[in-house]
């Protein structure tokens, strides 16, 4: 399967935004998480980073053991400022 | 009274009389300043069931004993006064300079009552006070009238104005002041249009005196170390509200196609790494180092050449994803033609929204909007309308009566596509995405205003997580950011570096005891007293007027259509319960009206149902 991550941190790594991930079938979003470490990408969970999965807060969901499934979307970002 | 300049000015414009009193102490108390004291105000002196319109009426300008001190961000001021857009009472708060320079001209606030006969201006420098025509600004643009006003006046003065929209009578029009900063919402710009009031003029020369400078100064580094270790003031400094945009796209907020909330094509225009390409400034209002204010400049299209204030986080929402359209550029051009013009960007674009959709279901024709094909995510249109309801032309006159009035008057079952609470506009926020943040737009005393009761509870998870969606625990969480924010007001601060806990009470407990030497503000739980207080007295102000729980609804829309995409999808706003739970929170009766129980608990004993269409249980 494969799910559509979107980086909304400033720590990103130069010109990553969007980005495809591939992914065996039953992973969680540990598993993504440790994927994107794995590939360079620092996700600091203690600094509130907030992770959505088709726009649901991951804590809300199952938090890091979440199931993903195929086209699922994943944002990662800070806690908005609010307008 | 340290901290307080002591003094109310009250013009007469039927008179053309000026006349300074004395705020009293106790007042001050039980009211600390700003909104808190412009209730109180209202309270004793507008008459109930008053054409908002009409002399009649009373406009209040107040700042809070913090404005032009050294704290940070607690400069803005609050315009009072019955809206002509809901006929509620209502509050709204602008930003700038006008705030602190009202408090260095030697007033705490201005109380503003009958009609000139003429087109007027005030000026007021220090103790002088002059009534002054404005027959040559009347007709001009806010930019225009304040260049011209300051030739008149003096370079370094600060002032309120209002466009053509306000001269209009336009029910969503703004109070704009010379840095384009507004209080846009409820329709202020009318009432001064209705006073023949063009603008109010101010340069000071006092200070406040502090009651305690070494603590005061103390509290105030204190309050700078905060801001800077806060994650959220960098992004605040460096984006604005923009950097909203997107990701309260991605948790449901930031609704579309007037609230169909379909997904919207090209929703990544709205990412801030595109919104900065257009940046080419900051600036920030008096007293305020987060300086969220940025200028836009637009360098390519039909709108090359244009530089002007950014449009804010509900501005690319109203002009934007409430109408489909994804045109950064044209957007920017509708947010400055509201500034000129002096309209509510917010209602503008949900007024504009209730015509796209009229128009998408064949409700009303090409003929009946001066031609124009309104479909959703083509911006030309949207921008030709903003023109049209500033000067009433065509539809626009139509139009500029707000969206529940519009529907009314085009019948055909407009108005299950108005979005709007008690005739307040709904801003960015979707109640269906956010139940205790939804809460807030159905009971706030005035109509859909998200300032009134931000939850960031829900939306940022801070100060601690709480799920959106969920209705468990929202009454009391609601009651709680609703008298806060009360409180901020009192200031009059800032909800901004608030809503991301910069600031809370233990802190401005601190600041105002330094600052006043009132013991009484010495205490937390007092000044959120206060908070509940001043909540209260509105909701009386509105029941006095025939305003009660029968009108804290949300439109049908909300209630009952559920949410098609992610990640609400399926949510509705679950109304009933809700408000239920949110009454007995208050401890208001089942009507909405607070209990003599409360009133006695919140020392508003005073209220007397006799004299007022108020009956309390
Ligand atoms: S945060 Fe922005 S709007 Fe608020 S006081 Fe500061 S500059 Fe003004």
């Amino acid at each position: 399967m494969k799910v559509l991550v979107k980086i909304l941190l400033e720590e990103r790594p130069e010109g990553v935004n969007d980005l495809w991930v591939h992914m065996r079938d039953g992973s969680t979003l540990k598993d993504l998480v440790e994927h994107l470490e794995a590939i360079g990408l620092k996700i600091d969970l203690s600094r509130n980073t907030i992770i959505l999965v088709n726009g649901r807060h991951a804590d809300y969901i199952g938090g890091l053991g979440t199931c993903l499934n195929d086209l699922d979307e994943v944002v990662l970002m800070h806690p908005p400022e609010g307008g | 009274m340290f901290s307080y300049m002591g003094r109310v000015l009250e013009l007469d414009l039927t008179k053309g009389k000026a006349t300074p009193m004395t705020l009293s102490e106790d007042l001050v108390k039980r009211f600390i300043g700003g909104r808190g004291i412009g209730a109180s105000f209202l309270w004793d002196l507008l008459k109930p069931g008053v054409d908002p319109l009409s002399p009649e009426n009373v406009l209040i300008f107040s700042v809070g004993p913090l404005t032009g001190t050294s704290a940070q961000s607690s400069h803005r001021w609050v315009a009072q006064f019955k809206s002509p857009l809901t006929t509620t009472y209502f509050r709204s708060v602008g930003g700038g300079f006008f705030g602190a320079e009202l408090k260095f001209a030697g007033y705490d606030a201005v109380v503003v009552r009958g009609r000139a006969e003429r087109p007027t201006y005030v000026y007021i420098e220090n103790d002088v006070v002059e009534f002054r025509k404005a027959d040559i600004v009347w007709g001009m643009t806010t930019d225009a009238t304040r260049d011209f006003l300051r030739d008149e006046t003096s370079k370094d003065s600060k002032m309120v104005v209002i466009g053509p929209a306000g001269e209009r009578l336009v029910r969503i029009s703004a109070i704009v002041t010379d840095d384009m900063r507004t209080a846009a919402r409820g329709g202020g710009g009318a009432v001064m249009g209705s006073k023949n009031l063009k603008a109010i003029v101010v340069k000071g020369s006092s200070r406040p005196t502090i009651y305690d400078e070494d603590a005061f100064r103390e509290v105030v580094k204190e309050q700078v170390e905060r801001f800077v270790k806060n994650p959220v003031f960098e992004r605040l400094k460096a984006f604005g509200t923009d950097g909203s945009c997107y990701p309260f796209y991605t948790l449901g907020h930031f609704p579309t196609y007037n609230f169909k909330q379909l997904e919207l094509d090209n929703i990544e225009a709205f990412r801030i790494e595109n919104l900065t390409k257009y940046m080419v400034k900051h600036y920030g209002c008096y007293g305020c180092m987060i300086r969220c204010g940025k200028v836009f400049k637009l360098t390519e299209g039909p709108y090359a050449g244009v530089v002007w204030d950014f449009p804010e986080y509900e501005t690319h929402w109203s002009f934007g994803g409430n109408l489909g359209i994804t045109n950064v550029e044209a957007i920017t051009v509708a947010n400055m033609l509201c500034d000129k013009y002096g309209l509510d960007t917010i209602s503008t674009g949900v007024v504009i929204g209730l015509v796209y959709e009229l128009y998408e279901k064949g409700i009303i024709g090409r003929k009946e909007i001066g031609g124009l094909d309104l479909r959703w995510g083509d911006p030309e249109p949207m921008v030709n309308l903003v023109r049209k309801i500033a000067l009433r032309e065509g539809i626009g006159d139509i139009l500029a009566e707000g969206v529940k009035r519009a529907a009314e008057a085009l019948g055909r079952g407009a108005e299950r596509f108005a979005m709007h609470v008690k005739g307040l506009e709904l801003p960015a926020y979707d109640p269906r995405s956010a139940k205790a943040n939804g809460l807030n737009l159905v009971t706030s005393p005035i109509g859909a205003s998200h300032t009134m009761g931000w939850n960031s509870y829900e939306i940022a998870g801070i100060p601690q997580k709480m799920d959106p969606l969920s209705v468990e625990g929202k009454a009391e969480i609601t009651k709680y950011v609703q008298d806060r924010v009360a409180l901020i007001e009192t200031g009059v601060f800032c909800t901004l570096p608030w809503n991301r806990w910069m600031m809370d009470e233990e802190l401005y407990s601190r600041m105002l005891y330094a600052a006043t030497g009132i013991r009484e503000f010495n205490d937390v739980k007092y000044l959120l007293l206060v908070g509940e207080r001043i909540f209260n007295l509105e909701r009386l102000i509105n029941a006095r007027e025939g305003i009660d729980g029968k009108y804290d609804k949300a439109p049908l829309r909300i209630v009952k259509e559920p949410v098609p995409r992610f990640p609400s999808k399926g949510q509705v706003f679950e109304e009933e319960i809700l408000l239920k739970d949110y009454y007995r929170a208050r401890g208001w009766d089942e009507r909405g009206m607070p209990t003599r129980g409360k009133l006695n608990e919140l020392g508003l004993s005073e209220v007397k149902p006799a004299s007022t269409r108020i009956d309390v249980k």
